[in-house]
């Protein structure tokens, strides 16, 4: 409600000044249950931290010691070597970043039939790709194992044991399809009517309209994509025998211990299998958050 | 190749067997032929001919990590320099879990090991899958001598009179004690107690001293297995499942009801304190005698490197650690073997062969006694005993050889043999939700353990069902 002109100044100031701080009261615990939140996230991984510098005797204390009197920068080092990260982590790279570039692509090609193209049985082969969603992935372990292994109808596979073994399968996802799929949907008719009147095929549109425009819908597939290769341990474990072609996630077990004055490595490793992650989080977190939210409110 | 097809389909039919083990479903698959006289050949002549061309390679799946795998690695390149024959590629699979999930999987798609580790309790399993070839073929073709064996550790992977796998790593749980608690109240610190009612009134005398509890006690199904088979009683029937296929458990008698009522007098009376068997609080039983809350515990001999290395220095100055066996044997029982077995999984004759040769050379007393010292565990040949590596570290830290003593102690018959079961894992889960009820809800003794009784006995039909016999 305006004020009206004939309240006198002081007194317009005096609410102007309530309503600021009728708003800032909110604002101010807003960031208190923020920042206790966000302790009680950050406390775990502090306690890890920590706990990968500690001597021995510090670890089995009881309470535990919240600070690091004396840092074991080794614990990092003996992790490194116990774990095999210096080729793990190469490896990891390879198949997260094949991964990724593999689902964005077929993510976009499929959203972009879906959302743009008629064919036939559109809808039903639709629904489909969404039931994907719904198997989780250890119901389809035994079948994929068997296809790298020994291929499928015509074709054979030897996998085993090789870069193509982690990745294929994983080259294409439900989920990123119908991501996609709800990001081009958005984009208006009249766009593409123009670009058709320019002479622009499906192709052309796609790469040079459509695609810039979901970009962010994109960086979150592809930061959903990563995350997701980098953690598996499952899959790697029984497509690999051979050190040279193993990931990081599997050096991180390997690291696990049942001796008690040796759980310092075993953190130091959690931390450098988790670095990458993290890394990316901070870079990406903007496109993250835009992208988890854009479809939300799709008018 | 017709042979590696041939081979293949056969796999599969052993990966329905371990499947429907695993997973459900109906199998009319028999238990496969088990007994002497149809076992198949061990063909131990087909290195000579094959490694005329460079060595047969093989491969081998374990799970050992950190100072364990460093051992073994070691004692695997020796192998592999020491002769042209044979050269094994080690496959770290990070535990005993998820390499039998592997292994399982992998009896699906033919990408077997040739030889393989597997923790104790997978025996039944391995024998149902039918993809081992039993060590008793290679045993008869060589005329190896197993004498020189602890018994026991020997006995444990033996079904119906046929070796299936020889032991390599094996651990036993013993009484771990604070000597300086034991002087404070009033204990001989060189005598530890031998019986449960000795355990009970130590436990009672560190109480009246001052301390929290006289014990901790880690919430393990093992006990139940252990103390039955230290005064001679079997767990499951048909000989504990050594003279035929175990169709239900023998615990619910009177010798598993007075262990029950005896572990849960302790924790009610507060002399004993329970704790996690797993997760972060796994190491609380141990960490309770370096913290002074309790004199003593029972846990496998396999920590007793890091107890020592910790608990002797530091903020624990006041702890002198000190290792008893495990209390309530009487003169028809034994400790039980814990740990895991070797088994052959290779198909073709010249892998067979080699992963034979591999095995032999990791259970002769020499590697043992290497491998004993390195990590901590049992040795399997009594002659490595005399072994400089195992001399030494006996004579640095006497504690450790608790474990074999005990080991070669007591009787040797199929309570002392130990159990073997289909899905034993599931069995000691039924037993430990049961153990739960009785220390944390004050369920009756008698009723937790006929309640363990009841949910073992239907997870071992359940898994005969499975396999269909």
């Amino acid at each position: 409600m305006p004020p009206s002109p004939t309240e006198r100044p002081d007194r317009q100031l005096r609410r102007a000044r309530a309503r600021r701080a009728r708003r800032s009261r909110p604002a101010f615990l807003r960031y208190l249950v923020l920042t206790v939140l966000a302790l009680v996230v950050l406390f775990p991984i502090y306690v890890a931290v920590v706990g990968s510098l500690l001597v021995p005797d510090q670890l089995v204390h009881r309470p535990p010691a919240l600070f690091p009197t004396d840092p074991q920068w080794g614990s990092y080092s003996e992790a490194w070597s116990a774990g095999h990260f210096s080729r793990y982590l190469v490896n990891s790279a390879i198949v997260t970043l094949t991964i990724t570039a593999g689902q964005v692509i077929t993510s976009i090609l499929a959203g972009f039939a879906f959302a743009m193209l008629e064919f036939p049985f559109k809808r039903t082969i639709f629904v489909v790709f969404l039931a994907t969603m719904m198997v989780p992935f250890e119901v389809t372990i035994v079948t994929n194992l068997t296809t790298i292994s020994q291929g499928i109808g015509p074709l054979h596979f030897d996998w085993h044991d090789t870069y193509r073994g982690l990745t294929v399968p994983f080259l294409a996802t439900g989920f990123g399809a119908f991501m996609l799929r709800q990001a081009f949907l958005q984009i208006p008719r009249d766009l593409r009517d123009a670009a058709t009147v320019d002479g622009y095929g499906n192709l052309k549109f796609m790469a040079l309209v459509a695609v810039p425009l979901v970009r962010p819908t994109i960086a979150a597939l592809s930061v959903f994509s990563f995350l997701g290769a980098w953690n598996q341990y499952l899959w790697p474990l029984l497509v690999t025998d051979d050190d040279r072609l193993r990931t990081v996630q599997i050096g991180l077990k390997q690291l696990r211990s049942t001796a008690l004055d040796e759980i310092n490595v075993t953190l130091a490793g959690t931390i450098l299998a988790a670095a990458p992650l993290v890394v990316l989080l901070i870079l990406f977190q903007k496109q993250l958050i835009r992208g988890l939210t854009a479809g939300a409110v799709k008018g | 190749m017709s042979a590696r097809k041939r081979s293949r389909a056969w796999l599969v039919a052993a990966a329905v067997a371990l499947l429907a083990s695993a997973c459900g479903g109906g199998d009319d698959d028999g238990g496969g032929p088990v007994g002497g006289g149809d076992l198949p050949d061990c063909p131990v002549d087909a290195l000579d001919s094959a490694s005329s061309d460079g060595p047969v390679d093989i491969t081998f799946w374990h799970t050992m990590t950190r100072a364990n795998e460093e051992t073994l690695v070691q004692l695997t390149d020796s192998f592999n320099e020491s002769q042209d024959r044979v050269h094994v590629n080690l496959v770290n699979n990070t535990s005993y879990e998820d390499q039998q999930e592997k292994y399982r999987q992998a009896l699906g798609t033919g990408e077997l090991p040739d030889l393989v580790q597997h923790q104790e309790i997978y025996l039944q399993q391995m024998i149902d899958s039918q993809s081992a070839l039993p060590v008793q073929s290679c045993i008869d073709a060589t005329d190896y001598d197993t004498s020189d064996f602890v018994e026991r550790t020997l006995r444990y992977y033996q079904v119906e009179g046929v070796q299936w796998a020889l032991p390599f790593n094996v651990s036993n749980p013993i009484l771990l004690y604070n000597r300086n608690a034991f002087v404070q109240a009033g204990l001989d610190p060189d005598r530890p107690p031998e019986t449960l009612e000795e355990l009970r009134s130590a436990a009672q005398a560190l109480k009246d001293a001052g301390f929290e509890a006289g014990m901790g006690l880690k919430l393990d199904a093992w006990h139940l297995e252990q103390f039955l088979a230290l005064q001679g009683e079997t767990f499951v029937n048909n000989g504990n499942g050594r003279e035929d296929r175990a169709t239900e458990v023998t615990f619910d008698n009177d010798a598993g009801e007075e262990i029950f009522t005896y572990l849960a007098g302790l924790v009610d009376d507060g002399l004993a304190i329970t704790t996690p068997r797993d997760g972060p609080g796994q190491f609380d039983n141990l960490l309770g005698v370096g913290g002074e809350r309790w004199g003593m515990t029972i846990d496998s001999s396999a920590t007793l490197g890091t107890i020592f290395d910790l608990l002797s220095g530091g903020q624990y100055a006041n702890v002198d650690p000190a290792v008893g066996p495990l209390p309530g044997r009487n003169e028809d029982g034994g400790v039980l073997v814990g740990g895991a077995g070797l088994y052959i999984s290779a198909t073709e004759p010249a892998r067979q062969a080699a992963a034979w040769e591999y095995m032999a050379y990791l259970t002769s007393p020499e590697s043992q006694s290497i491998w004993s010292a390195g990590t901590g565990y049992i040795p399997v040949r009594q002659s490595a005993t005399e072994q400089p590596e195992i001399q030494q570290r006996w004579a640095e830290v006497p504690g450790f050889r608790v474990g074999y003593d005990q080991l070669v102690a007591g009787a040797e018959n199929d309570a002392t043999a130990g159990a073997v079961m289909g899905d034993m894992f599931g069995v000691r889960t039924a037993i430990e939700e049961a153990e739960n009820r009785m220390f944390l809800e004050d369920q009756d003794p008698a009723e937790a353990l006929a309640d363990a009784a009841d949910a073992a006995n239907q997870v071992i039909q359940d898994y005969n069902d499975r396999i269909g016999v």
